[in-house]
């Protein structure tokens, strides 16, 4: 059995943590280890202690808190090979969490969309609720939009068809900027998780939506590293 | 199997597609005739494939989309090919598919819909014997009720629509043995009725018929038959082969999507895709069928009898509105009822669609429509068949005008082309439109020695004085028309502040940002320069170029190749090639992302308006055929196949030098000569 690695100490401040992980274990089927630091077992472990755990072959997945993301959260995302999910600050203190309805922002490129298909198909199977955003800039609005209420109906179902196949699932779009609209729409929604493929960069330009995601996302997020990332 | 010839000036090659372009590649190999289309799947399941068969005007209900219908093509081969190329040969209408790679012999597969043998479709396949089994020769969609059986060692399968239609067919399958291979070779015949179930009785004649005639007879008559199309009708462009190759594959997908018997309706994917529904707009009325008319007059005039068979319709939502005449529908399918959703999302909020209540220049529309196939076409028959459509639109523009206290008249609260600017009053298209169709319904009123339409009260003084009364927003001192009351106060941003079109702008800047610009979606005054020159002011065209195209996103498909033809006409033909570039990619290289559910019949349509009536300037008005080439600098020479007036039209344009040839008298005017009576020949 594999298992969705909680980083955080049993009893501290990341009760969440452990909450989230226990969630990402049904959905993975997996079984939940605690992740702590070596010989401080009221602190969250160092990135690579987590790192190491992660690369073990039966490792899914790492939940770990966003108290201390310089700390912790950006080291271990920027590295990890398997999925991540961010739990943050005001969940790990107040929360209880359940995961209903995920929202997965997809920007239309096959990297980001094979990030996520694995993931995408478990949380379906798991009976949670699909919501696909995308945001369209000036790069990448479409040319053409014939008619309203159709337009709408063919470019979904195609991008649905081509970047996020499976049944049920829901998409809506929206213009600007991704990052002003990720939350937005997961707050609009009640979505529980955020989940997102990224290229693991963090350096000037990139990772803009991520960030800003995770920073104020008052639910998880999921990053889910593409194969170029790695 | 029956070699096809890889001229790469007829083919069109789909390499294997990554599975994100598989539903493009459908798209672009549809094969289509006798108002049946079938999407060119592969023959296997394969990952992201939406195969589909799709009849002329057979809608699911009332107000859904189009019915599938059977499905022919599928086989059965294990494994399945890793790699393969379809082949779209538009020169004898047939889609070969080989297979790459592998060990054995490759797959190979041709089918075709039969031009001759309208309904019936042939396929052939071939592979290892160990790989290839024939299955059944329909399957049924999973979509739609249907029921299947076997008769007489025919399969037969029939669809069923919630409004009573449905789609038929009965097929026949042999499979052989060559050596190593196992063949099989299969055809079908279909009959479809958009309002009863279809008797299978002719798709089982016609099947039978083609089983005796045997697949390589059918073949050599499909090859004999689209030989002849390409004959009559088609472009030489030697000097820009990637121009000539997407201008043939848009007269293909013309004469194949649009029925010629009966009545067609010609949705805005045709029958590529289940995209828009099948429903039809003014695409088939201002753009598909002024094509149409110079490739098949018979399709077009299937095209009006769609609308025509409608009028009565249109007739009774008129008078439920307190109109006089017919007020035609923004969208239709079966009935003739406006089925236009009346609202939609549009970035997280669900938006009011008024289109369907405000956009009724499509009613002009339809009146120009049935002029434009008169004036290019003779007998007359069509022309008393046609009137009404012209009377009864006449006759509605003449209750819809409001005369203020100077006695001018407006018509207030529409959409005109330009789709991003709603409600406005006095929306110069529609309302040079409505002047333009009250003069002509005067003019089809006095044509009739009666009242045809059996009406009374037709005053066609009153309608011509009441045309010259309607405003139009023309400024002698710019030149130009206002696109409606109020544009020119609007925030005056230029696309190019914006980004570089084509683009959806209002998907960019949102719908209330573009509405309160004189940014807009598409030629809305060009098109009266496109439609109309008649009726708009002698010189016009340049100026109101030079100030709406810079303010033109193009965000709708139909723009490119309708200001291509506006660039060409205004004698800046460069720059109109390039803009004709963007249309010519659309569906062959998916620049809407929206391929997948259709091809963009319009703009195919719109693409060989470009070449005809744009860069070789051909028109007929007052009986005369005239030509006024403005070729780009790529372009040496150009020549176009067209019919015209019973004629079969041969032109050839070399530099300054036009040749005309015709299989019969008809009255031409070339470049600087007078009209004259030319029988076989004329050139300059």
């Amino acid at each position: 059995m594999s298992t969705v690695l909680a980083a955080t100490a049993p009893g501290g401040p990341g009760l969440a943590v452990t909450d989230v992980a226990e969630w990402m274990s049904g959905v993975l089927n997996a079984s939940v280890l605690q992740v702590g630091a070596s010989g401080r077992p009221d602190q969250a472990p160092d990135p690579d202690r987590v790192l190491a755990e992660l690369d073990e072959p039966r490792s899914a997945l790492a939940v770990i808190p966003a108290t201390a993301l310089d700390q912790l959260a950006w080291p271990v995302v920027r590295r990890a090979r398997k999925p991540v999910v961010i739990v943050p600050g005001a969940l790990v203190e107040h929360g209880h969490w359940q995961l209903k309805r995920a929202l997965i922002p997809l920007d239309g490129t096959a990297e980001s969309a094979d990030a996520v298909t694995e993931t995408v198909g478990l949380l379906s199977d798991a009976g949670v609720e699909l919501l696909v955003l995308h945001v369209f800039d000036a790069a990448t609005v479409p040319r053409f939009w014939d008619h309203p209420g159709h337009a709408d109906r063919v470019w979904q179902h195609e991008f649905l068809a081509r970047f996020c196949d499976r049944p049920g699932v829901r998409m809506q779009w929206r213009s600007g900027t991704p990052g002003e609209h990720v939350l937005d729409v997961a707050a609009a929604e009640h979505s529980d998780l955020i989940a997102l493929g990224w290229s693991q960069r963090l350096d000037a330009g990139h990772a803009r939506t991520v960030r800003r995601t995770v920073e104020l996302s008052p639910v998880p997020v999921l990053l889910l590293p593409t194969r170029t990332g790695q | 199997m029956p070699d096809v010839d890889a001229d790469p000036a007829w083919t069109v090659r789909v390499g294997t597609p990554v599975p994100l372009r598989e539903r493009i590649a459908e798209t672009i190999c549809t094969l289509a005739a006798g108002g049946v289309g079938t999407r060119g799947s592969v023959e296997e399941k394969r990952s992201g494939s939406t195969p589909l068969v799709l009849a002329d005007g057979v809608y699911e209900d009332a107000s859904g989309g189009l019915l599938p219908g059977p499905s022919w093509t599928g086989v059965v081969i294990d494994p399945p090919p890793a790699a393969d190329e379809r082949l779209l040969d538009l020169r004898t209408g047939v889609l070969a598919r080989t297979e790459r790679g592998g060990d054995g012999p490759p797959l190979r597969t041709l089918r075709f819909a039969s031009i001759t043998r309208p309904g019936v479709v042939a396929m052939r396949a071939e592979a290892g014997a160990a790989r290839l089994r024939a299955g059944p020769a329909l399957l049924s969609p999973a979509a739609a009720p249907s029921s299947t059986g076997n008769l007489c060692g025919l399969r037969w399968a029939r669809v069923t629509a919630k409004s009573g239609g449905g789609i038929g067919a009965v097929a026949g399958q042999r499979i052989g043995r060559d050596h190593t291979l196992r063949i099989v070779e299969r055809v079908a015949g279909y009959v479809a009725d958009p309002v009863r179930q279809p008797r299978l009785g002719p798709a089982a004649r016609a099947t039978r018929s083609a089983i005796a005639a045997g697949f390589e007879t059918l073949l050599r008559e499909q090859q004999a038959a689209w030989q002849a199309r390409w004959d009559s009708v088609g472009i030489d462009l030697p000097a820009d082969p990637d121009t000539q190759l997407a201008v043939r594959y848009s007269l293909f997908q013309l004469w194949s999507n649009v029925n010629r018997r009966g009545e067609a309706a010609v949705g805005a994917r045709g029958l590529s895709g289940a995209g828009y529904g099948g429903h039809v707009f003014w695409d088939a009325d201002v753009f598909v069928l002024p094509a149409m008319v110079t490739i098949d007059p018979r399709a077009a005039l299937a095209m009006l009898r769609y609308r025509l068979r409608r009028l009565p319709a249109a007739l009774a939502r008129a008078t439920a509105e307190g109109r006089a005449g017919a007020r035609f529908p923004w969208e239709s399918a079966a009935t003739g009822a406006d089925v236009t959703p009346s609202s939609g999302p549009l970035g997280g909020s669900t938006v009011p669609i008024l289109t369907g209540t405000q956009e009724e220049h499509i009613t002009a529309d339809v009146a120009w429509a049935a002029e434009r196939f008169l004036s290019w076409t003779r007998g007359s028959a069509a022309r008393q068949e046609l009137a009404p459509l012209l009377v009864e639109t006449a006759r509605y523009w003449s209750s819809r005008c409001r005369a203020d206290s100077s006695g001018r008249a407006h018509v207030d609260t529409v959409i005109g082309p330009d789709e991003y600017h709603e409600a406005v009053d006095d929306n110069a298209y529609t309302n040079v439109m409505a002047r333009w169709n009250l003069r002509a319904g005067a003019a089809a009123a006095e044509r009739l020695s009666t009242d045809r339409a059996g009406r009374t009260g037709t005053d066609v003084a009153a309608w011509r004085e009441l045309a010259d009364r309607i405003v139009d927003g023309y400024d002698r001192q710019t030149g130009r028309y206002e696109q409606f009351a109020g544009y020119f106060g609007l925030e005056p941003l230029l696309i190019a502040d914006v980004t570089t079109p084509p683009v959806a702008a209002d998907l960019l800047l949102g719908r209330d940002r573009i509405a309160h610009s004189q940014v807009i979606k598409q030629p809305d005054v060009l098109m009266l320069h496109h439609l109309v020159p008649g009726e708009v002011e002698p010189g016009s065209l340049v100026p109101n170029l030079d100030f709406y195209l810079p303010r033109t996103a193009h965000g709708s498909s139909l723009s490119p190749a309708v200001t291509a033809t506006l660039l060409a006409r205004a004698g800046r033909p460069d720059d109109a090639l390039a803009m004709l570039d963007i249309a010519l990619r659309l569906d062959l290289e998916d620049t809407t992302g929206m391929t997948a559910g259709g091809l963009h019949l319009a703009n195919l349509a719109g693409i060989w308006q470009a070449v005809l009536t744009g860069f070789a300037g051909v028109s007929v008005a007052g009986g005369v055929l005239s030509v006024d080439p403005r070729l780009p600098g790529a372009w040496p020479a150009l020549v176009l196949r067209f019919r015209c007036r019973g004629r079969r039209i041969a032109l050839s344009i070399a530099g300054e030098r036009v040749r005309l040839r015709t299989d019969g008298p008809i009255r031409v005017a070339l470049p600087g000569r007078r009209p004259r009576r030319v029988d076989e020949e004329v050139s300059t």
